[in-house]
């Protein structure tokens, strides 16, 4: 059996359980939900001040449900040492890492084609446009890069669930503000060179942590 | 204390107060801001440092994930411990200088907003290391931690700079009168975080050479039983 085909099993497995269970999807909907809802009567905004601050919130919104979703994708092979038993058939752990990766990134994608009609309906802000792919797929990138390598990280301190969100949002945010500020160019008027600047950020961030990422999961993954 | 140390104590308690001296005495006020700008010689050397702590702590953590020498994961704790104690010397100094002149204690300014940034960073990596119990894993967790972090920094600092319209001044603007004493600020902060660095270090080898004795008299004690 050749490593990309255990590799896309690992895959196939994270997302079986996703299909079958349908527990994170479910719980990141009624999340982007609530977050609205409480950002509404938190910040007692109008019709106006939804669409100036749409990109803003539709990403913190992306971002905090990433963060459920990282925690459930290793849920299950933290609790039964899976990751253990794939290192211990001598796959290449730049393979596990990226299996791991893949399933994140594919899991996050799905979540926020769910959440962006959502937002559309209740924020009046339609930020639906080719173009949004750019910032949306460059985002999870780097958010499913970073992110497979410190849930294996906070899986070694005490409080994992506590330190996941700790590790995960500094690191994050440039990717953030480069989201958020192309989501403002691309829901207005705009030529495409007002998005390079922010796409060197996206990019730049993609392709350094592509490099240390599978470096650093290797060593990490040793515990 | 080690005799060396002492030494370097000494020198540092010496360049703190002819520093001290520079700052209140000979450097001349700024025309526009007043006496409030003197805590700049403090504000800016604490940032400048902390960021090159922190590049230190990132440098560091690729050593010792080569080498996997505990020295090496104890003089990186000692450097991200002082560095965490730059920042916030140099967030709430910056906040102090900014009310004044910006009429607010907080303004959202690229290199304030790194700091701040960097901050969270340093404190996530001090928690890592406090919530993970054996000293091994502490270190490899932490490694992780620095050079993300150190890597992450450069990236926060053009993404935030990005997105603000602030001119943005360099002390090199600055008339020679002002320079020096804040090139010399920058030398005795320096000397004063080395000896701190040195010392906090001692005290962690101390505290690793007491675990591992303890670990070698149970081992003893098990295999008298």
């Amino acid at each position: 059996m050749n490593f990309i085909k255990i590799m896309w099993f690992m895959v196939a497995k994270d997302l079986l359980i996703e299909l079958r269970t349908k527990e994170f999807l479910s719980a990141s909907l009624v999340l982007g939900l609530l977050l609205v809802i409480v950002l509404n009567f938190g910040m007692q905004m109008s019709a106006a001040d939804w669409i100036m601050s749409g990109p803003g919130i539709l990403w913190i919104c992306f971002l905090f449900t990433s963060v459920i979703a990282v925690g459930k994708v290793f849920e299950n092979d933290f609790n039964t040492d899976a990751l253990l038993g794939v290192d211990l058939l001598g796959l290449n752990r730049d393979f596990i890492f990226i299996a791991k990766a893949l399933s994140v990134f594919i899991l996050i994608s799905v979540m926020e084609l769910i959440l962006i009609p959502v937002f559309i309906v209740l924020l009046g802000f339609n930020p639906i446009s080719l173009f949004l792919l750019l910032p949306v797929v460059l985002f999870n990138i780097g958010f499913s890069l970073i992110s497979t390598v410190f849930a294996v990280v906070a899986r070694q301190t005490k409080s994992k669930d506590l330190m996941l969100p700790i590790l995960l949002l500094p690191i994050n945010l440039p990717i953030l503000i480069a989201a958020v500020e192309m989501t403002h160019i691309i829901s207005g008027e705009f030529v495409f060179t007002d998005l390079t600047n922010w796409l060197v950020v996206l990019v730049g961030f993609d392709l350094i942590y592509l490099v240390i990422c599978p470096w650093i999961f290797g060593i990490i993954l040793d515990e | 204390m080690k005799s060396g140390t002492k030494y370097f104590v000494w020198i540092s308690a010496v360049l703190i107060l002819v520093n001290m001296y520079l700052i209140f005495v000979v450097a001349p006020p700024d025309m526009n801001l007043g006496e409030v700008q003197r805590i700049f010689y403090l504000h800016v050397p604490m940032a400048i440092l902390s960021f090159l702590l922190f590049f230190i702590v990132a440098g560091l953590s690729v050593w010792y994930l080569i080498k996997k020498d505990p020295k090496i994961d104890n003089l990186s704790n000692a450097f991200a411990e002082v560095g965490l104690l730059c920042v916030v010397l140099a967030l709430v100094t910056g906040s102090i200088w900014g009310r004044p002149v910006w009429g607010v204690w907080w303004t959202w300014e690229p290199r304030l907003t790194t700091t701040l940034i960097l901050g969270m960073i340093y404190v996530a990596y001090v928690m890592a290391r406090a919530y993970t119990e054996n000293q091994q894993k502490s270190a490899k967790v932490a490694s992780v931690l620095g050079i993300i972090g150190g890597i992450n920094v450069p990236i926060v600092y053009y993404s935030v700079k990005l997105r603000s319209i602030h001119p943005e001044g360099t002390v090199w603007d600055l008339p020679s009168s002002m320079l020096y004493v804040f090139l010399f600020s920058i030398l005795a902060f320096s000397v004063l975080i080395f000896v701190l660095v040195r010392l906090r270090y001692h005290v962690l080898e101390t505290e690793s050479y007491l675990a591992k004795l303890e670990l070698t008299s149970n081992q003893k004690t098990l295999e008298n039983l």
